[in-house]
């Protein structure tokens, strides 16, 4: 079952900047069960835990090649600010 | 059934009881027979027996020396780690028990449960947040600790199998946090000749759980008690390919999971499985699907699902998954009693159940705890002593309910409150709205969980309303519950009504918002 983001979340929808942005807010949403995720829309806004985390690292790391903690997910729990941290870690 | 009340019960089967053993003494006897085998890995830090067992006397010196005295209870507020192992086995040694605390938790619960101990020496992290820390221990490996065992000997303090070993803090139904008291024979109890299989010279397993859980015992001294080894994982969240490569490079053969982690492999990338040789799932109902996918890539691969509270340590029962284990309509069988437990089902008057009726599930045997920390009124009420074939035995009353079949297997059938699973973590509803209603912008509120088709926990849903006035947003409410509640406890779904619905006897019409759409 896929919501609709706007249910969820009163701020306005923000797209992803780039497409890392865009593959990680595919996943994001894909195991989240929204049908869209913004840049500023925080993993926990749409019901994220740490199991969750797990998930969506395991699908990025097996797509798109990158080490990923959920650690960095629970903390850095916007769109943007998670995908960054995937960035600095593959540096 | 009430406290008082001693309960004759009859046919109870003559259970193994293995020999009592301290955790410690189980270690250094190992340690005496094998000095060179390998205990614990941690990284590039490779730590055999004699290494483990000098390091752990030389904190246990340092322990007495800074007045730990036996019978105390230690807070440990150390990361998971080869030097915590090597500290709790100090801890041990001197005589005393230890509670590890997780850093993690918020500073407010962390001092409520420092109040409970109220203990002076309460060790932690150097340059860290204090959080009641008194005395430090900064990182370093073991064998430079070990090195000083020759200038500070120290005769490890000999205990009594009944003796405390260490306390497990569960989440209370209040929002009070309980201490679940385990002796050291309730530790040992299932390990070692005749014991589970997966353990001893030749086994290994990945050390996951986090240290306040009890389950951390299971895959810690599960394997130092018996000969085996421990390799630390020091990443909090279990990802497969770090399973893949624990298995492929560290040779870790026995491992234990929570389900919703062992569904989540399944799903993602069950090869990650292959070379295991025991595995152990529980902490929450099996998913028949789950469980027959995994069956059907690895039928020779043993599957055991685990069962039982803390309050009868680690675990109570368990069961070897068949295929056909899927198909069984009320789920997927817990199984039968772990060496030297044994299990009976009491009616609500207190009268035992005969086989294939539902009744409570009760735990006897050297693992059920020595009660509740500082709360004899709930120990009277959980623990009571039990008349069995004219002896008088403790007893765990486990809140549990199931049946035992025709023949002797358990089935589990739900709770008797409002405490559930999620995670693999034990929630009592009550404990997160105790801290939701203690916000004073919340009017009332209710917390609920929601379940699958499969009556697998999926989220916990906190309802609420506000007060007159009160402006705050679901990301504000979540924001402060997470000052209050460890991260695992925290709802995952925010929910403002301007009423909550009501039965006509005036009570919160909790069935209600369980069934209510995300």
């Amino acid at each position: 079952m896929t919501e609709n983001r706007d249910v969820v979340c009163k701020a306005e929808y923000e797209p992803p900047a780039d497409e890392l942005e865009q593959q990680v807010a595919d996943v994001m949403a894909e195991v989240l069960g929204v049908d869209l995720v913004g840049r500023r829309d925080s993993f926990y806004d749409f019901g994220g835990t740490s199991l969750a985390a797990i998930r969506i690292c395991a699908r990025i790391e097996r797509r798109l090649g990158f080490k990923v903690d959920p650690a960095w997910l629970l903390e850095y729990d916007e769109l943007a600010d998670f995908t960054e941290q995937i960035r600095l870690g593959a540096e | 059934m009430t406290a008082e009340t001693d309960v004759p019960v009859p046919d109870v089967p003559a259970a193994y009881v293995p020999p009592p053993r301290s955790v410690h003494a189980a270690v250094a006897a190992h340690a005496d027979r094998a000095p060179g085998a390998l205990a614990l890995v941690q990284g590039e830090e490779r730590i055999d027996y004699r290494t483990l067992a000098s390091a752990a006397r030389v904190l246990a010196g340092r322990l007495t020396d800074w007045g730990v005295r036996p019978g105390d209870i230690v807070p440990l507020l150390l990361p998971r780690g080869a030097q915590l192992i090597a500290l709790q086995l100090g801890v041990l040694m001197s005589g005393a028990a230890y509670a590890t605390l997780d850093p993690r938790w918020p500073a407010s619960r962390l001092a409520a449960i420092l109040a409970q101990l109220d203990d002076p020496v309460v060790v932690g992290r150097p340059g860290g947040e204090p959080l009641g820390v008194t005395r430090t221990l900064a990182p370093g490996p073991l064998a430079a600790l070990a090195a000083g065992a020759a200038t500070r000997p120290f005769t490890p303090v000999r205990t009594a199998p009944d003796d405390l070993a260490t306390v497990f803090f569960t989440s209370g139904s209040t929002g009070v946090p309980k201490g679940v008291l385990i002796p050291h024979r309730a530790v040992t109890r299932m390990f070692g000749p005749g014991g589970l299989d997966g353990f001893g010279p030749g086994h290994t397993t990945a050390q996951v759980a986090p240290g306040a859980w009890d389950m951390y015992a299971f895959e810690l001294w599960g394997q130092l008690t018996t000969g085996g080894t421990c390799v630390v994982v020091e990443e909090n969240h279990l990802m497969p390919g770090r399973l893949r490569a624990l298995v492929a490079e560290q040779g870790v053969d026995t491992l234990w999971l929570t389900t919703s982690l062992f569904n989540l492999v399944v799903d993602e990338d069950p090869d990650a499985f292959a070379g295991l040789g025991t595995l152990y799932v529980g902490g929450e109902k099996q998913s028949p699907r789950h469980v027959a996918r995994f069956l059907e890539r690895f039928p020779d691969l043993p599957l055991w699902n685990g069962f039982g509270p803390a309050e009868n340590c680690m675990l109570t029962t368990v069961h070897r998954m068949r295929p056909a284990d899927t198909t069984v309509p009320t789920g997927i069988p817990v199984g039968r009693p772990v060496p030297g437990t044994t299990v009976l089902l009491l009616r609500e008057d207190g009268t035992p159940a005969p086989r294939g009726e539902r009744g409570e599930i009760v735990a006897l045997g050297p693992g059920v705890a020595l009660g509740y920390l500082n709360n004899a009124t709930l120990t009277r009420e959980r623990f009571p002593t039990l008349e069995i074939d004219g002896q008088r035995r403790r007893a765990l009353r486990t809140g549990d309910l199931g049946l035992l079949d025709e023949h002797g297997v358990l089935h589990y059938h739900g709770r008797r409150d409002r405490q559930v699973k999620l995670s693999g973590n034990r929630i009592e509803l009550g404990d997160i709205e105790a801290a939701a209603g203690a916000l004073p912008e919340i009017r009332t509120c209710a917390a609920v969980a929601r379940t699958d088709a499969g009556g697998t926990v999926e989220h916990i849903a906190l309802v609420y309303t506000l007060a007159e006035g009160a402006e705050l947003t679901a990301r504000d409410v979540r924001r402060k519950l997470t000052g209050t509640l460890p991260a695992y406890a925290v709802p995952g779904r925010f929910e403002q009504l301007d009423e909550l619905p009501r039965r006509e006897n005036g009570k919160v019409d909790l069935s209600a918002l369980e069934r209510r759409p995300r």
